[in-house]
């Protein structure tokens, strides 16, 4: 450890070694070595390469810093694969399903499942049965309602295949127990649902300069006083304007079809959004009043997707009053069985999940939209403080 | 003001008394104190402390070196007690008279 603790004097800057470096080196030799040593040391030489460094190198030192640790968490944070099986409810309602939960969620039962499917392996290692028990039924295993009259069984596992086998066992523990008859069964999830890698570097790297920028502020550095206050400015700012932006709230609604293809359903698609169709829409719910581009902007404001292999569609209306959000969604929703049902082509089209209320605003994400504004106010200050420190004269040293 | 347990007045306080090396200021410091200095923290005050003049390095007798209190650190370090010794004389007349 004493060669280590020698190793660090070369962290020191370069004049602060010509000056001390063999006295220090003479002091570490007296002294016993120790972690608590090791670390003082190092954070000596810290100390005094910030004292030495410009405000600018400090702030990105820290951003590199930030954004190191931020990789490195990311990276050591598991994927996370979330499989789903839609059961339709047997007999009862909700409080069969959560009875039949209950059973299927036993210890027995987990323990068993566990050991049958190599879950946890690592953490098997370090914890108890019961608390991966415990931890499995809180965090991983999912049981939330559906459509009206089904529910949804979800899994969470590091691997794919592994999060839809279980889930598979999961639903297949609902059916044996006469809760519900399976309607969409377990799928494997193509890409992993978290951790979100590049929103955790992202947040590490505005944490690494947030914390330089406060050094530096710390450290009586009168440019970074103007970073904070550029930073705070483009925040309130940025917020002020989001306040100014009018809410829209986005109503959402799940179908799936069976018995056609997907060309048939685009079919489906297109006859819902037609000119006509949307101009009808516009009357009648009041659309965009006495704005001459209603019909375009409802046609912009309609999102459907649809899913391939799971023949889903999901249709989205996106509009500034949450009822009129969700009235409009219903409505596509029953267009779009109607007209299924106009045509003799055998498909049909089941509710997944109906069009709900939204609560809370779509946008605009005022949160959101003050870290943006608090970020290009930092990053100006940034560009400022590089600015300044290059276009500062150097002093001129008078001779003794 | 500076905190009664700064390094830089430890070290000013450990000076007082006579010239010492860096190890010697540490056990005195834990001695008088009870601080225990690492070697980094010292060395940062002493730094700080030879830039402002209150410290100054005398000719060393082997590899360690030894410092000497200057006048303007004596002054320095006068005054800073003297603040110190204020305070706790109000703070202790104050807790008689509560």
């Amino acid at each position: 450890m004493r060669r280590t603790l020698k190793a660090l004097i070369s962290l020191y800057p370069k004049t602060w070694r010509n000056r001390y470096k063999n006295e220090f080196e003479a002091l570490l030799d007296d002294v016993s070595p120790t972690w608590r040593t090791l670390f003082d040391v190092f954070g000596g030489a810290l100390k005094m390469q910030m004292k030495i460094w410009s405000p600018w190198k400090i702030v990105a030192a820290c951003a590199a810093a930030g954004l190191l640790a931020a990789i490195a968490f990311s990276l050591l944070t598991p994927d996370r694969y979330v499989s789903h099986a839609v059961l339709k409810i047997e007999n009862g309602g909700a409080d069969e399903v959560n009875a039949g939960a209950e059973k299927i969620l036993s210890r027995h039962s987990l323990v068993q499942l566990i050991n049958k499917e190599d879950l946890y392996k690592s953490e098997r290692t370090r914890m108890p049965i019961e608390d991966l028990v415990e931890e499995m039924k809180n965090h991983d295993i999912i049981i939330r309602p559906g459509a009206p009259g089904e529910f949804v069984v979800s899994f969470a596992a590091p691997d794919a295949a592994r999060a839809q086998r279980t889930t598979q066992w999961l639903a297949a523990a609902f059916v044996d127990a006469n809760v519900g008859t399976l309607l969409d069964p377990a799928n494997l999830p193509i890409s992993p649902n978290g951790p979100r890698r590049s929103r955790i570097i992202v947040l590490g790297m505005v944490a690494g300069i947030l914390a330089g920028v406060l050094f530096a502020l710390f450290n009586g550095l009168k440019v970074w006083k103007l970073a904070a206050g550029l930073g705070i400015a483009g925040a309130v700012l940025c917020a002020a304007i989001s306040y100014g932006v009018p809410d829209s709230y986005m109503s959402t609604a799940v179908v799936r079809y069976d018995g056609g293809d997907a060309a048939r359903m685009q079919q489906l698609i297109h006859a819902v959004t037609n000119d006509a169709s949307l101009y009808a829409m516009v009357v009648d719910f009041g659309l965009y009043l006495n704005d001459p581009r209603a019909q375009s902007k409802l046609r912009e404001h309609i999102r459907i997707q649809t899913s391939q292999n799971a023949k889903v569609v999901m249709i989205q209306f996106e509009y500034a009053d949450r009822y009129t959000a969700q009235k409009v969604t219903q409505q596509i929703v029953q267009r779009l069985i109607d007209e299924s049902l106009k045509t003799d082509s055998g498909m049909k089209l089941e509710m997944l999940q109906a069009a709900g209320l939204p609560l809370t605003p779509y946008f605009p994400y005022r949160p959101k939209i003050a870290g943006y504004g608090l970020f290009v106010g930092l990053a100006c200050a940034v560009l400022l403080g590089v600015r300044r420190h290059y276009k500062t004269p150097l002093p001129v040293v008078a001779a003794r | 003001m500076t905190r009664n347990n700064d390094p830089a007045l430890l070290v000013l306080a450990s000076l007082a008394d006579g010239d010492k090396h860096g190890y010697a200021m540490m056990e005195d410091i834990e001695r008088f104190s009870g601080a225990k200095l690492g070697p980094g923290t010292l060395y940062g005050a002493i730094t700080r402390l030879e830039e402002n003049g209150w410290i100054a390095p005398v000719p060393p007798e082997d590899r360690r070196q030894p410092y000497t209190l200057t006048a303007l650190g004596r002054k320095s370090l006068e005054s800073e007690l003297a603040a110190i010794l204020n305070v706790a004389k109000t703070a202790l007349k104050r807790l008689k008279h509560a």
